[in-house]
């Protein structure tokens, strides 16, 4: 409807983003040669506004985990709003309590309490001030390339590159980074007991979905508990069953004290974002509820969306639909790397979160282009470019990877040649 | 009771409130006699679940503008889901291309770059870290008894007792406090050249709805000037028309360079945001726009909503209503002065927004019950408890203002009567 408007070209959009919005962001992309307006979307599809089809295994990181406007969520919205708005966050909330009952339950195990936002950023804000406040520590230890949002504790938390040029929280002795993997540095950051909480995305994203090394998560929750300090999980990417399991986490053996998660909450059509707590993490909550709240976190809509997102996730079918994805899309990327094992030399894979490292001077920004050109949009890892964050839906079918592997291939040859020759 | 949710009790909501979400909070508003589990909403009320009708004066700090479950919004949003969702924040898109050219019409001249957020919270931390950008310098200057969200930034420029419990002051010596309509004590702080933003709201909402006296606000946009700080005006609360303007700066003859709007924004119905920059606090736009962004920030869906918002919003039909409004408001509380014998002590008010300033301690423990039982929603101002917090819609029509007034007008007298026979 509004798209029909011919007016709508896309010179007018360009020039008016440059005008209004963010030019540099804007400017961004055609200079990578990902020249993307999206118009049309469906399922895992979009397409840009001058009518090219692109297969989405970017989703934003999981937002769109359940596809591009899903009927049944956004049915969800539609009838939610017969009756609900963004509601008051002063009281008690039919849609509210629902969803905290649903989240509470679903997480893992010693969880209690369930406090909304609508962003991602502002869920990992949520989570620093409540482990402040439970432990009456002020020091936060999170790995280094690690991205959290940019809100301002989350910003804070998070590498430096997006730090530095905002003047803020760059070499503030209250938030610490060590290295993945160093139990020794981690455990030297931990043994001045002054540590209030340790967040980790369960899978870094932005680092190129590194996984962890066998044990190490659980190592640091042990750490945590030994020296008194609480262990967040950020699940904002990992969550939602992208691992096959519904919080990554639990491929690790750990009980969080706190989980975030955000993106896919939203069904891709309503911002809602969650932290989940236990008893201990959420002393604020009995003590001074009052003292943190949003307007618009847990909007009574959101809550309705997300409720329906967490039946869709959870659904039987949608559980062996990810085992099946999992191993038929391991099969057909191995058989892409077997053709050009000089350039897409590995992956890293857990479930349908794939890193898939292609081994050239910032490949995974050549792959990303030629990827593109071949209707795939998938994007680059923003620090370690080598690698193309490979994000398919929970309810991709079997044609639809069938159509995806082939043209992947198709890129993956184009990108080498273009790099390799 | 929720017709999509019939076998839900409110008793279940109360239960599941203190075991899942936040018992504190529950709890407090059961201490205080104000158990609300909204139900139904429509227009400038809403139902308990028990079934008890309220007139809503508190709206969320204008939230809810134009009304809850406003119906041309409502489709706006209907009609937004048949293309869009919450779209790609890595791209440009054509939803924030058409309301970003529409927040430049609406804004004064030299605002610009809209970044959008969906809370008003990181909106806040998206000004100040334009700010730190632009100008290099760390330090952001705030008011005694402000509030400005509770995200990592913006409650560190709040009042201690959102930030303390928490230790969210930020990094030492980054977020200073000077009280309102002191000019030396700003001129103290600015004339040190490291402060990279003064961030004020408008009309101070927590802090009772003081009106910042004439012309400070000017000058201290001028000190800004002279020392080399930027302006953020915050106008969450006191944006879109509330004032009986665009924006509450609108009164004040000059243009900050960022302005802050959340709340009303979204229609009621969808979490959108917007920070508005002018050339000099967007630096960062130009040489690193993809150094801050926010996937759920600038939804299509949300620009589609807060759109169709700004028409209704700018309709002269609107701002006649507001000013019309605005008078009956000033006559209803001269009369209240008058009928009381001074237990509302007085008021401010600009446009649509008043405190009304009781001869209590704690307005929340008072006036806020008694209004309650008279079926009116309203509460006090956190930081100055002696307020109420007035803030009626922007098209209220006349029936719903003779309906309010009678409400209101019993309520008041009866916690005045209740103090009375409390000094007995």
């Amino acid at each position: 409807m509004y798209l029909d408007n011919p007016e709508l070209t896309r010179e007018k959009v360009m020039h008016d983003c440059v005008t209004y919005w963010n030019p540099s962001r804007t400017m961004a992309w055609p200079q990578m040669g990902v020249d993307i307006l999206i118009g049309r979307r469906e399922g895992y599809y979009f397409w840009d506004l001058d009518g090219k089809k692109y297969m989405n295994l970017h989703l934003n990181g999981g937002t769109f985990n359940v596809g591009h406007r899903n009927p049944e969520v956004m049915n969800t919205l539609k009838e939610a709003m017969e009756e609900l708005d963004i509601g008051n966050h002063h009281f008690g909330s039919v849609a509210r309590g629902e969803l905290a009952k649903k989240m509470v339950e679903t997480a893992t195990e010693g969880m209690q309490y369930c406090i909304f936002s609508s962003c991602g950023g502002e869920a990992v804000d949520v989570a620093i001030k409540s482990v402040r406040y439970a432990t009456k520590r002020k020091k936060i230890v999170s790995l280094i390339k690690c991205y959290h949002g940019h809100t301002g504790l989350a910003l804070e938390c998070g590498d430096d590159m997006y730090k530095e040029k905002f003047l803020s929280g760059l070499g503030d002795p209250d938030f610490i980074q060590v290295p993945m993997n160093d139990i020794d540095a981690m455990e030297n950051a931990l043994k001045q007991e002054d540590v209030a909480g340790v967040i980790i995305e369960t899978i870094p994203a932005t680092y190129g979905f590194k996984i962890p090394e066998q044990g190490y998560l659980k190592k640091v929750k042990e750490l945590c508990e030994k020296y008194g300090s609480m262990y967040i999980a950020d699940e904002v990417q990992t969550g939602l069953m992208r691992t096959g399991k519904l919080w990554g986490i639990s491929w690790e053996g750990v009980n969080p004290d706190v989980i975030v998660t955000g993106k896919g909450l939203s069904g891709g059509i309503y911002p809602i974002a969650a932290t989940i707590m236990t008893k201990r993490a959420g002393l604020w909550v009995e003590e001074f509820g009052r003292g943190h709240t949003g307007t618009f976190g847990g909007s009574e809509l959101g809550c309705a969306v997300a409720s329906k997102v967490m039946e869709i996730v959870t659904r039987e079918s949608t559980v062996k639909n990810v085992a099946f994805l999992t191993e038929y899309l391991k099969e057909g990327l191995d058989k892409v790397k077997n053709l050009y094992p000089d350039f897409f030399t590995s992956y890293t894979q857990r479930g349908i979160i794939f890193g898939l490292n292609f081994d050239y001077p910032d490949g995974g920004i050549a792959a990303m282009k030629s990827l593109c050109d071949n209707g795939i949009w998938a994007i680059y890892a923003r620090f370690d470019p080598h690698v193309v964050q490979f994000k398919p839906g929970l309810l991709c079918t079997k044609e639809y990877c069938d159509e995806l592997l082939e043209k992947f291939e198709k890129g993956v040859g184009e990108a080498r040649r273009h790099c390799l020759g | 009771m929720l017709v999509t949710m019939p076998n839900v009790t409110k008793e279940e909501i109360i239960d599941y409130s203190m075991k899942y979400v936040n018992p504190g909070k529950t709890q407090e508003w059961i201490d205080r006699g104000i158990n609300i589990v909204m139900g139904k909403r429509e227009g400038y009320a809403f139902w308990d679940m028990n079934g008890k009708k309220y007139l809503d004066i508190h709206i969320n700090g204008g939230t809810f503008n134009l009304g809850h479950r406003n119906p041309e919004l409502i489709e706006a949003m209907v009609r937004a889901t048949a293309d869009f969702d919450i779209g790609n924040h890595h791209f440009a898109s054509a939803a924030r291309a058409m309301l970003g050219k529409r927040m430049n019409e609406v804004t004064p001249e030299g605002l610009q770059y809209c970044v959008f957020s969906s809370g008003g919270g990181e909106a806040v931390d998206v000004a100040i870290k334009s700010a730190r950008y632009a100008t290099k310098r760390k330090k952001i200057v705030s008011i005694k008894g402000c509030y400005h969200g509770h995200t990592g930034f913006s409650v560190s420029t709040g009042d201690p007792i959102f930030k303390d419990p928490f230790l969210a002051q930020g990094e030492e010596g980054c977020f200073v406090q000077v009280p309102l309509n002191d000019l030396d004590a700003m001129e103290e702080e600015l004339k040190k050249e490291d402060v990279a933003a003064v961030i004020i709201e408008s009309i101070l909402a927590t802090y009772g709805f003081m009106i910042p006296a004439p012309g400070y606000l000017k000058a201290v946009k001028e000190l800004c000037e002279k020392y080399g700080a930027l302006y953020i005006a915050d106008e969450v609360q006191t944006g879109l028309m509330r004032t009986g303007k665009m924006w509450s700066i609108d009164h004040e003859g000059f243009t900050p360079d960022m302005l802050v709007t959340a709340k009303g924004f979204s229609g009621g119905i969808y979490p959108i945001s917007c920070t508005v920059l002018n050339e000099k606090a967007a630096k960062w736009l130009f040489e690193a726009g993809r150094m801050h962004g926010s996937t759920t920030g600038g939804s299509e869906i949300g620009c589609m909503v807060a759109l169709k918002m700004l028409e209704i919003t700018t309709r002269q039909s609107t701002i006649d209503n507001i000013h019309k409004n605005a008078e009956l408001m000033t006559e209803f509380a001269e009369d209240m002065k008058k009928k009381t014998d001074g237990f509302l002590r007085g008021y401010s008010q600009r446009g649509v927004i008043m405190g009304m300033d009781f001869d209590v301690k704690d307005a929340s423990r008072t006036v806020t019950p008694a209004l309650f039982e008279n079926g009116v929603w309203a509460h006090n101002s956190r930081l100055r408890p002696q307020v109420l917090q007035f803030k009626l819609g922007l098209l209220a029509d006349q029936a719903y203002m003779d309906e309010l007034f009678e409400k209101m007008e019993k309520g008041i007298l009866l916690a005045a009567d209740r103090r009375t026979k409390e000094c007995i």
